[in-house]
């Protein structure tokens, strides 16, 4: 048995606890070479390919299609075509593969052989985001997740050095007394097996909860749901209500009035991973945010006359819209933020992640510190982005951390829309195609109206208008401008400048030199000392 | 008899009688606990088969049994202090009067209870090969308890070295004899083809020669014999509670022998009272000094806390293969284990055939016996204080009623009654339960008549746990006395690992391991419930979920008493709801117990209790009626619901 080589399912993130199959990248049997793709998975972020570890025959455990649970045998590579008979699949496979095991095992020295439960509290909590990853070392007292609990959050720190093994998946409740998971010596010793139970290995549905999992045309794993699955959890994940004793009597009166959607006319299909996974985090994040959205309408005149004069800039607006919105998120701290329980948990980074749908589902990759990046990059990145998308090879760091999202469908012929939150997020801005029959096209920004009123929202809609606006005129007349002199305004000498930045878009003087604009010396109303750009003059 | 063995039996029994007047004055002076019960005039039985006996022959004896106990072990100061409930008492002050332990001595206040118990003495000795007998004095009184002729009837049909000395006084307490006794005394014994004696202690000589005789057809011809001794008790029964005419005690007086004796060697009968009196009050000055009897040591803790590890069984077979598995191979590495019951021989093999093989294995050591649930288990319990390992099979555990004054007053007393003397590992195992149609008399769980009686052991087997497991345990490491109840819906079924999705089998740590049927989620409700009533449970927690979208752990202890809350009171604390199903009525029962040990040790963490057992009704025959009125899936189902 030692001549095949086994390939196990990967663990790609901590929300993964399983992957789908989706396509066999080569012939059942076929001669493979180590470094070839051999199969494709799915996870709930990211499609990624599996290679052969060695040169070899191919014998598939898996085919199209599959969800099996991380670690399981996917394929074997045998040295020679006949032995493939000869190879039994009752085999277990490894938890993680042993090179594997043995790097994290050396990384870590003197570790208790014993596995410590850490995060039980005495009142039900939510966990919330994860930071270090299943399987991932830990240090003592570092921080391993943030959870919510009665009307505030707080962090949970390890208990001790070692390996963590979670339990639970972030942004699910977590009744009293239960562990949230466990620190062990070894990477491979999973906790369950000793003590804690094994939490993900199983799924059953009652007959109640599973009616009305039928009625929404849901399933319990799309839900986020595992184990014993009672119609009360369903409920809970369906309407959420603050008060848990009144709400299992309204939901139960609820659900017997849900209409049926039965009908011998049709038949269910399967959704696939990483839309199940996604219908998760929508729910949760919508099911209690008060959501409301404003709208600002943009003239197209300047993009369509920009990029007749430079064809480089057709289809690049997207990204322009990225940076602009980037820069001017500094000023709205409330966009970057979640509400919890009555307070805002901001978050401390730009990260603008940028819906992209072209053809394989949705994906957001995210532009990290979008704020701190120059037009040049963040159209590099998106580019490289939708190379990824295209080749399957976004990766769960591509994915993950996104503090503020925009959807751009003006590709679509859509004119207006209702973005969606994300979960951890209050706001999306969302980018419509040109009114028909008209010469503008909509930016629409759907808030969570606990975090942002009307008014600001409308505000921040304005300026990025403005911004926009401004911008197209400055791709205009870029190479006019770049020159020119603005001769209403006193213009501060280069050295000065160079130590100066815009107070209201903070691009630094030699950015804003390059880009052929001035920065300007002005007073607020305040009466205070301030440096405005030329660009971001046009609107303040 | 020669003239030469009478100085020393006089000398002997004149000790006895200044050992019991002088217990009467102490009595009077509020010195002794209790009562005592003398037997003056009555000291030459002992006085006399102490002769013939050696330290390895077994002697039980009764409430009455000072002289035997002199007789046999010369203890006079321990006598004294243990009577005076001091610590340097023969059984460290726990046993006082009746209740005394030396060697190979016993004794017991339980009327006829160690006749059967003589008997699995003799027969340790036969299977050890040995040339030792065992004795018993009984009174005639005693002759009204069934335990003696089953006993009897075994002793012979057995050929143990047995010998039972009735000593007829012709008062049993107050009753004279004519009012309760029919018949013929020794027509009793050789009814059963018991070769009989006759005695009396007004003739010495004629005493000596019969108990001679007597013990020597017992232990040479090794069969049993009985010897009816006439003799007189001349103080009380007790204390003060002598309501026998003056004149007939003066009667008794004129041919006691001690009596004649001062008469006629006034000088050696003073000197040889002298010389007891000076000892017997050196032995009570010592026994005034020392300390009184001590509490003892409770060393166990019930509160351990259980650690939890998957359930594995390879195990194919049925359950009453495996326990007959088990048995085979136990009896053939522990040559103490010997197999008693009815039935149990083959080919027949038992009522359940889980000793099927074992007699045609081991034809000594496996033990076919009469009707006679109460003596086969006495005789157990001889066996047991004879150094072996009896297992008892009661056919159906409702025959169980007859075992009780074995265990209660016998084996659960020995180990503390006889200070620690004595190790009595014994195991009564009996099928219980209903569902097969047998009626109110054979259909019963009455495992709730049999708990908390302290210092013995009750376990239920499961379909989970591998009985081989706990009678391996049980061979390995018991003391005492363990009842095994074995529910007999589950000797035809095969061991089970396997559940139902959402749901784990857990295996506790513990000695006679605890199952936990795990929900993968946070229980509503735990159910805890024993032996056949696990099925049930299982089959009500898989509806329960499904149906009513209830999630249940089940906890399905091995060990029932002493109870270990631990294995309940993590489950409990999660899930605030305690259902108790047992087969067996509910009132004053296992789950009662349970729900208050549960409250101890968990104060606050129940919301919700409920008991469900057994209709309070006799079972039915009929089945479907049968099946209705004991606990079921749907009575739990429904008992469950209520709690939430």
């Amino acid at each position: 048995m030692d001549d095949f080589v086994k390939i196990l399912a990967p663990t790609n993130n901590v929300n993964d606890t399983s992957v789908v199959i989706f396509q066999l990248l080569a012939e059942d049997g076929a001669e493979v070479k180590k470094g070839q793709a051999v199969l494709a998975v799915e996870t709930s972020k990211a499609t990624a390919d599996i290679e052969s570890p060695a040169d070899g025959y191919i014998k598939f455990m898996v085919g199209i299609g599959d969800e099996v649970p991380n670690g399981s045998l996917l394929a074997v590579v045998a040295p020679k075509e006949d032995l493939l008979e000869s190879f039994h699949p009752e085999t277990k496979p490894d938890k993680a593969p042993a090179a594997d095991r043995k790097r994290q095992a050396a990384a870590i020295q003197q570790l208790s052989e014993d596995v410590t439960s850490f995060g039980i509290f005495d009142q039900p909590v939510t966990l919330g985001e994860i930071y270090v990853k299943n399987g991932e070392s830990t240090e003592r007292d570092t921080i391993l997740c943030r959870i919510r609990k009665g009307n505030h959050t707080e962090t949970v720190p390890a208990p001790e050095a070692g390996y963590v093994h979670w339990e639970m998946e972030p942004y699910m409740p977590v009744k009293a007394g239960q562990a949230l998971g466990s620190i062990s010596g070894s990477p491979s010793v999973c906790a369950g097996e000793k003590t804690i139970p094994v939490r993900y290995g199983s799924l059953r549905v009652s007959r109640e909860a599973q009616r009305i999992l039928d009625d929404r045309k849901l399933t319990a794993a799309a839900l986020g749901l595992t184990g014993l699955v009672t119609a009360e959890m369903v409920r809970e994940r369906l309407e959420p209500a603050r008060d848990s004793g009144k709400e299992i009597l309204v939901s139960k009166k609820a659900a017997a009035s849900l209409p049926a959607f039965h009908s011998s006319d049709g038949r269910y299909e399967s959704i696939s991973k990483a839309k199940r996974s996604e219908a998760v985090f929508l729910s949760e994040a919508n099911r209690d945010a008060v959501v409301s959205q404003v709208s600002v309408l943009v003239p197209t005149q300047g993009i369509f006359t920009a990029c007749a004069k430079d064809p480089e800039l057709a289809g690049r607006f997207s990204s322009v819209i990225i940076f602009e919105t980037g820069r001017l998120l500094r000023n709205y701290r409330n966009m970057l933020s979640f509400y919890e329980d009555g307070r805002l948990f901001v978050y401390g980074h730009i990260n603008i992640g940028y819906a992209l749908s072209i053809g394989d589902g949705l994906k957001v990759p995210v532009f990290r510190d979008a704020d701190r990046k120059d037009l040049e990059s963040i159209m590099a990145e998106k580019e490289r982005f939708i190379e990824k998308y295209l080749s399957h090879a976004l990766t769960p760091e591509d994915l993950g951390g996104g503090t503020f999202t925009i959807t751009d469908l003006s590709s679509t012929g859509c004119y207006m829309f209702s973005p969606v939150l994300n979960l951890g997020q209050s706001a999306i801005l969302g980018v419509g195609g040109e009114n028909p029959g008209k010469t503008d096209y909509p930016l629409v920004l759907a808030f969570d109206h606990r975090v942002t009123d009307g008014a600001t929202a409308t505000e921040f809609l304005c300026r990025l208008k403005e911004r926009l606006i401004a911008h197209e005129n400055v791709l205009l007349g870029r190479q006019e401008k770049k020159e020119e002199k603005s001769a209403s305004h006193s213009i501060i000498e280069k050295a000065e400048r160079e130590k100066l930045v815009c107070d209201s878009c903070f691009r630094t003087a030699e950015e804003l030199e390059e880009w052929g604009l001035n920065l300007v010396k002005t007073v607020d109303r305040y009466g205070e000392e301030k440096h405005i750009c030329s660009l971001c003059l046009a609107g303040y | 008899m020669r003239e030469k063995d009478i100085q020393p039996i006089i000398q002997k029994a004149v000790l006895i009688r200044t050992v019991e007047q002088k217990l009467l004055e102490l009595f009077s002076e509020g010195k002794l606990f209790g009562t005592v019960h003398t037997c003056i005039g009555e000291e030459l039985t002992g006085a006399v088969l102490a002769e013939f006996l050696t330290p390895k022959d077994y002697v039980f004896s009764n409430h009455r049994c000072h002289g035997h106990f002199i007789s046999m072990t010369d203890q006079v100061e321990a006598l004294i202090a243990e009577i005076m409930g001091k610590e340097t008492g023969v059984c460290g002050g726990w046993g006082g009067s009746q209740h005394l332990c030396h060697g190979r001595f016993f004794s017991n206040g339980i009327q006829g209870g160690f006749v059967p118990i003589t008997a699995g003495l003799a027969l340790s000795e036969e299977l050890k090969g040995t040339r030792n007998i065992a004795a018993c004095f009984i009174g005639e009184g005693t002759l009204g308890e069934g335990a003696v002729y089953e006993s009897a009837n075994l002793m012979s049909k057995w050929n143990l070295p047995a010998l039972v000395i009735i000593e007829n006084n012709r008062f049993s307490q107050s009753t004279p004899q004519e009012k309760t006794i029919a018949g013929d005394i020794p027509a009793r014994f050789s009814a059963f083809g018991i070769r009989t004696f006759e005695t009396d202690t007004w003739n010495l000589e004629g005493l000596y020669d019969t108990l001679e005789e007597a013990v020597r057809y017992v232990r040479t011809g090794r069969r049993p014999a009985a010897v009816r001794i006439q003799t007189d008790r001349l103080m009380a029964h007790s204390k003060g509670d002598d309501d026998r005419p003056k004149e007939l005690i003066e009667s008794y007086y004129k041919r006691d022998i001690l009596t004649m004796f001062s008469r006629e060697e006034p000088e050696k009968y003073a000197s040889y009272a002298a010389e007891a009196k000076a000892r017997v009050d050196a032995a009570v000055e010592a026994a005034e000094a020392a300390a009184m009897a001590k509490a003892p040591e409770f060393l166990e803790v019930h509160s351990r806390p259980v650690s939890w590890r998957p359930l594995q069984i390879t195990e194919k077979k049925r359950v009453n293969e495996i326990i007959r598995e088990c048995f085979t191979d136990s009896m053939e590495k522990d040559s103490r284990i010997v197999m008693i019951g009815e039935d149990i021989l083959d080919p027949y093999g038992g009522a359940f055939k889980v000793t099927k093989g074992l007699s045609t294995a081991y034809p000594d050591r496996v033990k076919g016996t009469s009707i006679s649930e109460y003596a086969l288990t006495g005789i157990g319990n001889g066996l047991s204080l004879g150094g072996l390992f009896p297992v008892c099979e009661i056919m159906f555990g409702d025959f169980m009623t007859l075992t009780m004054d074995q265990i209660l007053n016998h084996a659960a007393k020995f180990p503390f009654m006889y200070n620690h003397q004595v190790k009595n590992p014994i195991i009564i195992r009996t099928p219980m339960g209903g569902g097969r149609g047998y009626g109110p008399t054979h259909s019963q769980s009455i495992e709730k008549h049999f708990l908390g009686i302290p210092q013995t052991l009750v376990l239920a087997l499961n379909r989970r746990v591998n009985p081989a497991e706990v009678y391996r345990a049980l061979f390995a490491s018991l003391d005492r006395p363990a009842m095994v109840f074995e529910n007999k819906t589950l000797y035809a079924k095969r061991l089970k690992s396997e559940t139902g999705e959402g749901f784990t089998a857990e295996i506790s740590d513990e000695i006679y391991p605890t199952v936990r049927i795990r929900p993968d989620g946070e229980p509503d409700i735990t159910i805890l419930c024993y032996g056949g009533m696990l099925d049930v449970a299982e089959d009500a927690q898989e509806k329960l979920f499904d149906e009513y979208d209830i999630i249940a752990e089940v906890i399905c202890p091995t060990l029932l008493y002493p109870f270990h809350v631990e294995t309940v009171t993590d489950s409990v604390r999660r899930s605030g709801r305690l259902l108790i199903v047992e087969e067996g009525n509910s009132f004053a029962a296992w789950g009662s117990e349970a729900v208050t040990e549960v409250m101890e040790a968990a104060p606050g963490a129940l919301k919700a209790v409920r008991r469900l057992g057994m209709f309070e009704c006799p079972i039915p025959c009929c089945g479907p009626l049968e099946k209705q009125l004991l606990p079921n899936v749907g009575s739990l189902i429904e008992a469950a619901r209520r709690m939430i």
